[in-house]
Formats: C-alpha cells, sequence, structure tokens
C-alpha cells in the first residue's frame, strides 16, 4: 500500500493541524497574565499569518491548476513511500517504550528487535537470531554495565 | 584575554589526551556514519546528544566536531564506489569520483578524495581561525532587540534555503519557537501548555526533539523507502569484491598515489577551501550548493575542462576541498551569533545550551577558549583524517554490505535509551516519539524539519530577549527598530523574505513559459 498523492491532505493537513494547536494554546493560556501569555501569543499571531498565507497560496494553486499533479509533487518533500511499513515500525516504536516500561528494557529488546526486523521484510532466522542477541548484549554491556544508566527493569 | 590568547587557551583544551581520543572516536564514528547513504552527521549527533551530557561542554563539543569532520570526509566512498553520495556534501564528487572507479582507478580516486578532505579542511580551518575572532567583536554590540531580530533573521534565512518553500520553513521555524514556549513563563514561573506534567515545566528537552525529529521520524521513513539498489563497485560482485579489497596492499598504495597526486595541486585546494568558508559561513548553505559552486569554478579555470565529468582527479579534489573546508565556515555564524549553519551546527547549539552555555554572540566573549578548541579540534581532526581514512578506506567499503533493516532496529533502541537517559524520564521518551511522529507529517507535507530544531533551540533565547526589550523600554516596541543595527537586521530580513517571494515568483513564470513552448 503506498502513501496517496492525496492532494487535499498534503496541502491542508499540516496548517489545519498546526491551526488548532494554535487554538489550543490561546485558550489554554486564557487566564494568564499578559507577562506570561503575551510572547506565546506574539507568535501565534506571526505562525497564523504564515499559515494563512500557506492555505491562501494552496487554493489559489487549486482553483488555477485543478488537476495540478505535477505542483502537488513539486512541493512534496518526499519520495513515493510504503505506507504499512511506515505504521508497523510507529506502532513497534510505540509498543516498544510501552513494553520497556511495564516489562524492563530487557525483554522489551527481545520482543522488539525480531518483530521489528519481520515488519521491515527480514525474514532470515540466523540473522534475527544474532541481531537480537546482539542488541541485547550492547544494551547489557554498553548501557546498563558501562554508562549504568538506571533503566527500566535494570536494579 | 586577546585573540592569541584565547586561541592558546583553546588549543590547551583541543590537545589534551582525552580530547584527542574524542576526536578519534568521533572520526571513526563519522567515517561510519558517512558511509551509509541516508544516514548523517545530524542523526549521528542527535543520537551522541544525550550521552554527551556527562561529559564536559569542551569535550562534547569536541566530539561532534570530529564526528562532522569524519561525516563529510566518509561521504566520498559511496559516492566513488556505488554513485550513492553517503552525504549530501559528496553530491558533485559523483561526477568524476565515479567515472573514475568505473576505469579502474576506485583506490586512486578514493585517496585524492581523502588528501583533498584532509588539506582542504586544515585550509579551511585556519582561514576560519583567522577572522573568527573580529567577527565576534562586531557581534558584541547586539543588544536585547538585536538579539531578538538576529533569532528572527536566523530563522527566515534557514527557513529560505532548507527545504522548498520559504513559507513552510518559516511555519515550521515559528511552530518550533510556539513549542519551546510550552514550559514554565521565565519571569512569572506560571506553566503554558504544561498539562500539569512535572518535566514540562523546565523547558521541552531539546535532546527529546532533537532525537524525535531526526532519529525517529528518519527511521520510521526508512522503513517506508525502497532499499538500495545492489549496484556494485568496479562490476564484480559485492561481497567478493569488497573482501578483496580489504586489507589489500595494492589498495593501499594505489590510495596511497592519490594522496601525492593531491599534493601536488595546492592551489585547487586553497581556491576551493575558500570557497567552502565563504559560502560555509552564510547560514544554510548547503553542502551540495558550495561543492557545486567549487566544481564550476574549478572546471571554468581549468586547462583541461573537457575532461571534468569523465574522471578528472581535479574535480573530486574541488568537491571534496570545498566540503571540509565548508566544517570551518559554518561555524562562523554558529560560534558568533548563535546562528547554526546547518543542521549538524544546530545540534551543536543544542549542545551549547544544554551544558549552560546560552548561544548567541556572547558565546565567543564569555567562552571563547572553548569556542577556539572546537575550531581546532575540527582542524586536529583534518590532520588525522589522512593516515585514519588511508587505514580505514577499505574496511569502511565492507560497513556499505549492513542492510539497512538490521540498522533501523538497533538505530531505535540507541536512540531510545538516549532519550530517557537525560534525566531518566520515560516522559522524555514520549516527547521524543510525539516530535518523531510530528517528523513524519511535516516531512510527509513537504515542510523542513530543519527550522523546527532551530525554532525550538533559539526560543528561549528570542522569549528573554523580547521580554527584556520590552520591559527596558517600558512596552515601548519602537525599541525594536530604534538602533542602526536593529534596522540593518530587519532590512536583512524583509529581503531575504523578498527574495524568496521573487524566486518563487521567476519560478512560477519560467514553469508556465516552458508548458507554453511545449
Amino acid at each position: 500500500m503506498r502513501v496517496p498523492a492525496g492532494p487535499l491532505l498534503r496541502r491542508f493537513a499540516v496548517p489545519l493541524a498546526i491551526a488548532a494547536f494554535i487554538v489550543a494554546f490561546y485558550f489554554s493560556s486564557e487566564n494568564l497574565p499578559f507577562r506570561a501569555a503575551g510572547y506565546p501569543r506574539f507568535l501565534m499571531m506571526l505562525l497564523g499569518a504564515t499559515l494563512l498565507a500557506i492555505v491562501l497560496r494552496e487554493v489559489v494553486g487549486m482553483l488555477r491548476q485543478p488537476a495540478a499533479g505535477s505542483e502537488a509533487e513539486d512541493e512534496g518533500g518526499e519520495e513515493a513511500l510504503e505506507l504499512l511499513p511506515m505504521l508497523l515500525s510507529a506502532v513497534l516504536l510505540v509498543g516498544f517504550v510501552v513494553l520497556m516500561s511495564v516489562a524492563g528494557v530487557r525483554v522489551a529488546v527481545v520482543v522488539f528487535t525480531p518483530l521489528m526486523l519481520v515488519a521491515l521484510g527480514y525474514v532470515n532466522i540466523l540473522w534475527i537470531v544474532g541481531v537480537t542477541v546482539g542488541a541485547l548484549v550492547m544494551v547489557e554491556l554498553v548501557f546498563i554495565r558501562l554508562f549504568q544508566l538506571p533503566l527500566p527493569g535494570v536494579w | 584575554m586577546s585573540g592569541l590568547e584565547n586561541i592558546l587557551a583553546g588549543l590547551a583544551l583541543a590537545i589534551t589526551p582525552t580530547s584527542l581520543l574524542l576526536i578519534c572516536i568521533g572520526l571513526v564514528i563519522g567515517f561510519i556514519v558517512g558511509v551509509l547513504p541516508g544516514f548523517s552527521s545530524p542523526n549521528a549527533a542527535a543520537i551522541l546528544l544525550p550521552f554527551s551530557l556527562a561529559m564536559a561542554p569542551q569535550d562534547a563539543l569536541i566530539l561532534f566536531a570530529a564526528v562532522y569532520s569524519g561525516t563529510t570526509f566518509a561521504g566520498a566512498v559511496p559516492a566513488i564506489l556505488l554513485n550513492i553520495p553517503g552525504t549530501a556534501g559528496a553530491a558533485a564528487t559523483t561526477l568524476d569520483g565515479r567515472p573514475m572507479a568505473l576505469a579502474g582507478q576506485a583506490d586512486l580516486a578514493i585517496g585524492v578524495a581523502r588528501a583533498a578532505s584532509a588539506f582542504g579542511g586544515a585550509v579551511g580551518l585556519i582561514i576560519t581561525l583567522a577572522i573568527i575572532g573580529p567577527m565576534s567583536t562586531i557581534a558584541l554590540k547586539v543588544g536585547p532587540p538585536e538579539l531578538f531580530l538576529i533569532a528572527l533573521f536566523g530563522l527566515s534565512i534557514i527557513a529560505s534555503v532548507v527545504g522548498k518553500d520559504v513559507w513552510k520553513g518559516l511555519a515550521a521555524g515559528l511552530l518550533g519557537m510556539l513549542i519551546a514556549s510550552m514550559s514554565a513563563d521565565p519571569i512569572s514561573a506560571q506553566g503554558r501548555m504544561t498539562f500539569g506534567i512535572l518535566e514540562l515545566y523546565q523547558d521541552i528537552p531539546i535532546v527529546a526533539a532533537v532525537i524525535g525529529l531526526f532519529a525517529f521520524s528518519e527511521m520510521i521513513f526508512v522503513a517506508g523507502s525502497r532499499r538500495l539498489p545492489d549496484a556494485q563497485p568496479d562490476g564484480r560482485s559485492g561481497k567478493k569484491g569488497v573482501a578483496a579489497q580489504i586489507f589489500s596492499l595494492e589498495s593501499l598504495g594505489e590510495i596511497w598515489q592519490g594522496v601525492l597526486l593531491t599534493v601536488r595541486t595546492p592551489f585547487q585546494i586553497v581556491r576551493a577551501a575558500v570557497v567552502g568558508v565563504v559560502l560555509g559561513a552564510v547560514p544554510g548553505v548547503g553542502a551540495a550548493v558550495a561543492n557545486f559552486v567549487s566544481y564550476g569554478i574549478a572546471k571554468r579555470q581549468s586547462k583541461s575542462a573537457g575532461t571534468y565529468g569523465k574522471g578528472n582527479p581535479e574535480g573530486v579534489i574541488a568537491s571534496e576541498a570545498c566540503d571540509s573546508a565548508l566544517a570551518g565556515g559554518t561555524m562562523i555564524p554558529t560560534l558568533t551569533l548563535g546562528i547554526p549553519g546547518n543542521a549538524t551546527t544546530a545540534v551543536m547549539l543544542a549542545a551549547l545550551y544544554l551544558h549552560g552555555i546560552a548561544p548567541g554572540p556572547q558565546v565567543m566573549a564569555q567562552n571563547a577558549p572553548i569556542a577556539y578548541a572546537v575550531l581546532l579540534a575540527l582542524l586536529i581532526s583534518s590532520v588525522l583524517i589522512l593516515p585514519i581514512g588511508v587505514l580505514l578506506a577499505s574496511p569502511l567499503t565492507a560497513i556499505l554490505s549492513v542492510r539497512r533493516e538490521i540498522l533501523v532496529p538497533l538505530i531505535i533502541i540507541v536512540s531510545t535509551i538516549g532519550a530517557f537517559a537525560v534525566r531518566n524520564s520515560l516522559v522524555d521518551v514520549y516527547i521524543a516519539i510525539a516530535f518523531g511522529f510530528l517528523g513524519v507529517g511535516l516531512r510527509l507535507a513537504g515542510y523542513p524539519i530543519i527550522p523546527v530544531i532551530l525554532g525550538l533551540i533559539l526560543g528561549p533565547m528570542a522569549e528573554g530577549a523580547f521580554v527584556r526589550s520590552l520591559m527596558l523600554a517600558r512596552f515601548d516596541i519602537s525599541i525594536f527598530w530604534r538602533s542602526t543595527l536593529s534596522q540593518v537586521f530587519i532590512a536583512a530580513l524583509c529581503m531575504v523574505l523578498l527574495l524568496n517571494v521573487a524566486r518563487t515568483l521567476r519560478g512560477k513564470w519560467k514553469h508556465r513559459s516552458r508548458k507554453g513552448e511545449a
């Protein structure tokens, strides 16, 4: 499954998300005195004006060239990407941190590493076992014993 | 202390056994990262950032400087062997490096690249050392209003040259500054959008943001991108070819011939180094741009211009010498004004900030020995690059055979632990993940992420300068345009924005003319 060109999504998702963040920030700082809220509000004004300029430009661009496939590609920053591996890796990343907080770093590394390799399409069992063991040894020797970091699950 | 005393104090910091060891370690890390296409010094610096907190400020910066130097140096290897530049700065190296490799002169090309990088970097740093002192004197005339305008100017410069769209770059930078204000107000200590989370009262953790934006988002993109092509160096099968090159005496001899060839072209090296320092001092000018400019100048002034692009070593020299000298040039705005020259120096600014040294014009005034130590570390790196680089040239090519799928989980594990290690807090890891997702979303929509980091770093400085200015002037906003220096920065800011609007309009006009002709 590939990321659709989605010109509308690509053009407006980020400005809308940032606008929502600005609104949330504004209302959360309503009760603050001017000295505390003045600078963020100044930034919100600048950012809002910039976003407005971006949105107006996108709307004008769409009205002029409705089938602007090439323009949308020009403004997009990345090559064509596979959505499923990206989503999987994002989910595994979050899962790794949650598992680390629940079961400790060692268990999290042993579970996460092979799952991530498989999610990326790597199915050589020997290498999967080798990389997992290598990751565990690296964490144990470098971060736990050498740096003595108080990682979750390490006592 | 006088300029010379500061340089000597910096030298004393840079040549301690610890510093020299850190330089060697940083070079090796930089070589490994530079050889891997798609990974670059900002990624390495972001991962090392949390672990550098336990070091003294000069040690941390020296390590980053050596990583930067090593990465710049090593990007030529895949450029020559696989026609895939390891770093953006090695893009121009492919023009002549790859034809040399195809003609059976891969080792000669690597030797030329090594020597050009070493000598170019050394010359560039000597130039930087000579001019950074006078430049910092000018920077000291800056007060709170000027400091605030510098922050905005720095943001606009970076926004205009990073990515394809200045408005998106500005939005990203301002977003970074707004996110940076999600903390306790510096005067009244009241929380702003902190959600009652104690860790957020202390400012957004820069380390977590850097790891999220550079490491996590990059790994998610690597997961979704296609694999590298299985291009083989010199037409031989990958494993056999690489194994045959490792520790081969013949290979070392050819590399040494390349070094000697470069030594006989001092003028080309100095010319490329000057281009690198001058363009590097302009914030946001990418290494790729600078190297192509250097390549173009070398070609125009060469008596054998027709051989450029067909395996002329002078093309490799022009590109690599400029690339290494650029590192010194980018330090000028970073250390004198607190405006990073590129993503790596942005991470170095974050390191300065985390070690209690506020980035800005006062760095050279209050911490000159540390600043000079960093520059001298880059100079020492340039000297050490040659022997270490020649020895590691062959083994480094073996690293190219490591698959990205194996690196991704390892980098995620190291980055997660790095984000945790700053304050021993899982909240920082979740913040890093949030920034990772932010980075993915921004990049998918064509927004650059470097301005976000810059906004996060400059945000606290800008807010402090903004508030101090208003308090000094009793809320009379004309303080922001009263002084001559303020007016210069405002004019420069407007010029940057207008130039970019003009560039965009010219691009659209050309596009329409071409469509009309078609």
